[in-house]
């Protein structure tokens, strides 16, 4: 595997829950190039959530080594990845996760607010279709709504690394979208196939396909 | 404004709901300290002023009388600033309305020019001329008398009319302890000013005075200055030179605000403890809510710093309101409480004093509690990793340890087992809601143990230790005579004598002005309870038997020596055992043995022994004579002078006591004279000791005019007569 922009050599993530020690990770090594999109496919419970929370940031690994760019991200401390996340990193969570006392809006500008380069909140409303909707709070919008404002927030800083659970268009952003759902696959320039803790496959396609000519 | 900041205001406003309770509990806290803290140094400090004002005096010297040039030697006296020389006397007063008599310490106002000392402030009306009084305001308030009114005061032996030129005010005067009451009655005891020719006359000391207030400089010893004041005095009749720390009023003053402090630092503390854990816990748990957004925010690149930050403000804007409402609520409340305390500390002015210290203290223990909480809860949040916070929480750990110990009550139903093992799962913090609890419950038993112990301490006094229902106390000795007049009344079961020679008591840890009493052997009525709960009767073989407070200050036990010098007469100094000690719940006192008190002081109104009457031992009406205490020696009024007897009276018959109380004055005036006791007209005066069983009511009031006034009550009802001079207060 060639050296990219975002690379796990070796990684693993043991959890200690209650009692019981789980293993999610036994020893990842994958790189992402700039402006890839690659998708995790995998069943649930195959460690992927993990990884992309590791890339993120949002988690360190046990062992192994986690690097973005000129930025080591395992044994990184906490501000470090703070700032990692705030300057780098766009997330799109698997449960929308807005914050329910702000507006589509003001839950767009809350990450806008500490980012150097964001582009205006309501441009990455009206990119998602939410313009019209840039006023209400998460309990007056439809669960689909909701589901639209999580990429918006994520894309307004004009993140370098998307990470997310559904598909997006290509923004000349590195993304990385855990899935399980086959479709989205078509998507990507690479899918990394997971399996128990580990990259069990890997395909490369030549011809990744839009959105619109996906049947889901 | 920032999304940042308008999810804080939003959020704060949607939980205005819980804001309120902790608001509530903050205000409690704060408010509880603010105001008992705030009251007390209020009450202090209007004190301090007040003496500062008035120049009250350090050290009071009573004499029988002096001429006014010795005022000036003393004033020539080292270490003295100021000298005011005056006249003092305990009047009878005639309140119309009011059954019994009212005994008013009469003072003379100093001459214009004088120095005064213990300035008497007037609160209402004017200064007296000749033929007026200044009244202390308290009494006069109880009475409703204003200035304008008329009273008739017996003074000296002289009955006058004067008019009440207004209501006043001075600061050995902010309680009045009248001799033989054991509580300031303001009903029954206050003071007065007149000029000093109105107190001349009657008292016959023209060109003397009768008291010496001083002034001792900056740096000068009190306890020194006292030593030579007496020693000027002494052959003036000097009773002893009475330090400030020893003035009755200042005395009463000085023990209120100390209980009162103590309140201050307790009350509080509780308060502002349960706050404080409440808060903790409140908003930790309220916060505790937050922790996925907090996980989110974090995820999405905020800093630690910055939400730790963000919580801090919310929870702030949480308890705002309580810090504003505590801080207000407690100045309001110093207000009111002093408007209260106004009743009862009769300085010249109370000014309300409420620190920013009391107020920053109590917002730093309650809120800074509260924001911990918010602190530990974001900092939980804000520990792991932003993905694992994003996650519900992982159950916690059970299994292990304490939370296994209902395992081996089998006969546990789930809901108990559930129960104990969370309770055991965090023994801490089960530990500190148990002490949490602990306090609110002191904090409700706080508020009733005070009518609880008053209660009690009655209950002590008037039904184990003070059991009469009359007393009767003289203004010099009386004889036998006076006690089979009083034996004779119709509903009268029992009388009992004691002599009260007053003294000074000297002990290793202090010295006390005080009086022993004789009290006859097999006395009934009035009885000391020892250590073990039993009576403790003073031993017939010498020794003297102490309150456990008084033996204490002196600084002895059981077994102990003191030194006993008269206050009166013969002066010199002897060595007395300490027999035992009682626990009497109110006041210092030392009785001893008829005998011995003959053996230290001599004859004076002679041992008080049981008579020969019908019952025997203390002797039970309706015998004559029972109690019966040996005529003085013949008239000699020297010898008995200080001495004194008090007589009890129980009531059978109240209703007929009553009717026979209306000629007591004259009947035991007259026997006074008959038995060479010394007792005269205008000589003694009555206070009431009220007590329990009053039923019937009536009290009777009896020969004011003819020197003697007695309150007797109906089945029951306890009444006191104290003596006028010679008193051992």
């Amino acid at each position: 595997m060639g050296e990219g922009v975002l690379e796990a050599r070796d990684v693993t993530r043991t959890y200690t829950s209650g009692e019981v020690q789980v293993q999610a990770l036994r020893g990842v090594d994958v790189a992402f190039e700039q402006g890839e999109f690659a998708v995790l496919l995998g069943p649930s419970g195959s460690g992927k959530s993990t990884l992309l929370n590791i890339l993120g940031g949002l988690d360190t690994p046990t062992t192994g080594t986690v690097r973005y760019r000129d930025h080591v991200l395992s044994g990184a401390s906490e501000a470090a990845l703070t700032r990692y996340r705030r300057e780098h990193v766009g997330f799109v969570f698997q449960v929308y996760n807005l914050v329910p006392s702000l507006t589509a809006l003001e839950n767009v500008a809350l990450v806008a607010d500490i980012s150097e380069h964001a582009m205006p909140p309501e441009e990455a409303l009206e990119r998602v279709g939410l313009s019209g909707r840039a006023d209400h709070c998460p309990s007056q919008l439809s669960g689909g709504e909701q589901q639209r404002v999580a990429p918006a927030r994520a894309l307004v800083k004009r993140p370098d690394l998307l990470l997310c659970d559904e598909p997006t268009g290509a923004l000349g952003t590195t993304v990385v979208v855990i899935t399980h759902n086959q479709a989205i696959s078509q998507m990507a320039d690479r899918v990394l196939t997971f399996s128990d803790g580990r990259v069990v496959g890997e395909q490369r396609n030549a011809f990744p396909r839009p959105p619109s000519d996906i049947r889901w | 404004m920032r999304a940042l900041d308008l999810k804080l205001w939003r959020d704060a406003r949607r939980l205005a709901g819980p804001a309120v309770a902790l608001s509530a509990i903050l205000a409690c806290g704060v408010s509880a300290q603010v105001a008992l803290r705030g009251t007390a140094r209020s009450l202090e400090r209007s004190r301090d002023d007040f003496y500062a004002r008035t120049r009250f005096a350090d050290v009071a010297a009573e004499v029988v009388r002096a001429p006014l040039s010795v005022a000036a030697q003393a004033a020539a006296l080292p270490g003295l600033t100021a000298v005011a020389p005056r006249i003092t006397a305990w009047a009878l007063v005639e309140v119309p309305g009011f059954a019994d008599p009212v005994r008013l310490r009469a003072a003379s106002l100093p001459e214009a020019g004088e120095a005064g000392l213990d300035a008497v402030v007037v609160r209402e009306g004017t200064l007296p001329g000749r033929g007026e009084v200044l009244l202390g305001e308290a009494s006069a308030r109880r009475h409703r008398l204003s200035p304008g009114a008329t009273v008739h005061a017996v003074l000296g032996g002289v009955r006058e009319r004067l008019r009440v030129s207004g209501l006043g005010t001075a600061p050995d005067a902010v309680y009045v302890l009248a001799p033989a009451l054991p509580f300031p009655d303001d009903a029954r005891a206050g003071v007065m000013w007149l000029p000093r020719a109105s107190l001349e006359g009657p008292l016959q000391l023209q060109g003397a005075f009768s008291e010496l207030l001083v002034q001792v400089g900056p740096g000068e010893r009190v306890q020194e200055v006292a030593r030579r004041l007496e020693a000027l005095l002494e052959r003036h009749g000097g009773a002893g030179a009475r330090a400030r720390s020893e003035q009755p009023s200042h005395r009463f003053v000085d023990e209120e605000l100390r209980q009162l402090a103590v309140q201050a630092r307790f009350v509080p503390a509780v308060f502002l403890g349960v706050a404080a854990f409440l808060l903790r816990d409140v908003v930790a748990r309220l916060l505790g809510t937050q922790r996925e957004t907090v996980a989110l925010l974090k995820a999405l690149g905020f800093g630690r710093a910055v939400l730790v930050r963000h919580y801090l403000a919310l929870a702030g804007l949480l308890l705002l309101p309580g810090a504003v409402a505590g801080a207000a609520a407690g100045a309001a409340l110093v207000r009111a409480l002093l408007g209260v305390y106004a009743l009862y500390f009769r300085f010249d002015r109370l000014v309300p004093d409420v620190a920013a210290g009391d107020v920053g203290l109590s917002l730093a223990v309650a809120a800074g509690a509260g924001l911990l909480g918010a602190w530990a809860s974001v900092r939980q949040a804000t520990a792991i990793p932003p993905a694992g916070a994003m996650q519900p929480p992982v159950p916690p750990a059970y299994g292990h340890g304490l939370t296994r110990l209902p395992d081996r009550f089998k006969g546990l139903f789930p809901g108990a087992r559930m129960a104990w093992r969370t309770l055991l799962r965090r023994p801490g913090r089960t530990a500190l809601s148990v002490l949490g609890l602990s306090l609110a419950g002191a904090l409700l038993a706080l508020s009733g143990i005070a009518w609880e112990a008053l209660g009690w301490v009655l209950e002590r006094t008037f039904q184990d230790a003070a059991r009469e229902d009359v007393s009767v106390t003289f203004a010099e000795p009386a004889g036998h005579a006076a006690l089979d007049v009083l034996a004779s009344w119709e509903g009268v079961e029992r009388v009992e004598g004691e002599r009260a020679v007053p003294v000074r008591l000297w002990g290793p840890g202090g010295r006390w002005d005080g009086a022993v009493t004789a009290r006859p052997e097999g006395a009934r009525l009035r009885r000391s309870p020892g250590e073990d709960g039993r009576e403790q009767p003073p031993p017939q073989d010498g020794g003297l038997v102490l309150t456990d407070a008084l033996a204490r200050k002196l600084g002895v036990s059981a077994g102990g020596q003191l030194w006993v010098e008269r206050r009166d007469g013969d002066r010199r100094a002897q060595a007395v055992s300490v027999a035992g000690l009682s626990t009497e719940v109110v006041g210092l006192a030392a009785l001893c043995a008829p005998l011995t008190a003959r053996e230290l002081f001599g004859g004076g109104a002679g041992p008080v022994r049981p008579g020969a009457g019908a019952a025997g031992g203390g002797g039970v009406l309706p015998a004559r004579g029972v109690g019966r205490v040996p005529a003085a020696d013949g008239g000699q009024h020297a010898d008995h002078a200080g001495g004194a007897v008090a007589v009890r009276v129980r009531s059978g018959r109240g209703g007929r006591l009553q009717r026979r109380a209306r000629g007591a004055g004259r009947a035991v005036a007259g026997v006074g004279h008959a038995a060479g006791a010394g007792l005269h007209a205008g000589g003694v005066c009555a206070a009431a000791a009220g007590g329990p069983g009053g039923a019937g009511g009536g009290l009777a009031r009896a020969g004011v005019g003819a020197g003697l006034a007695l309150r007797a009550a109906a089945d029951g009802a306890v009444v006191q007569l104290g003596a006028c001079s010679g008193c051992p207060w």
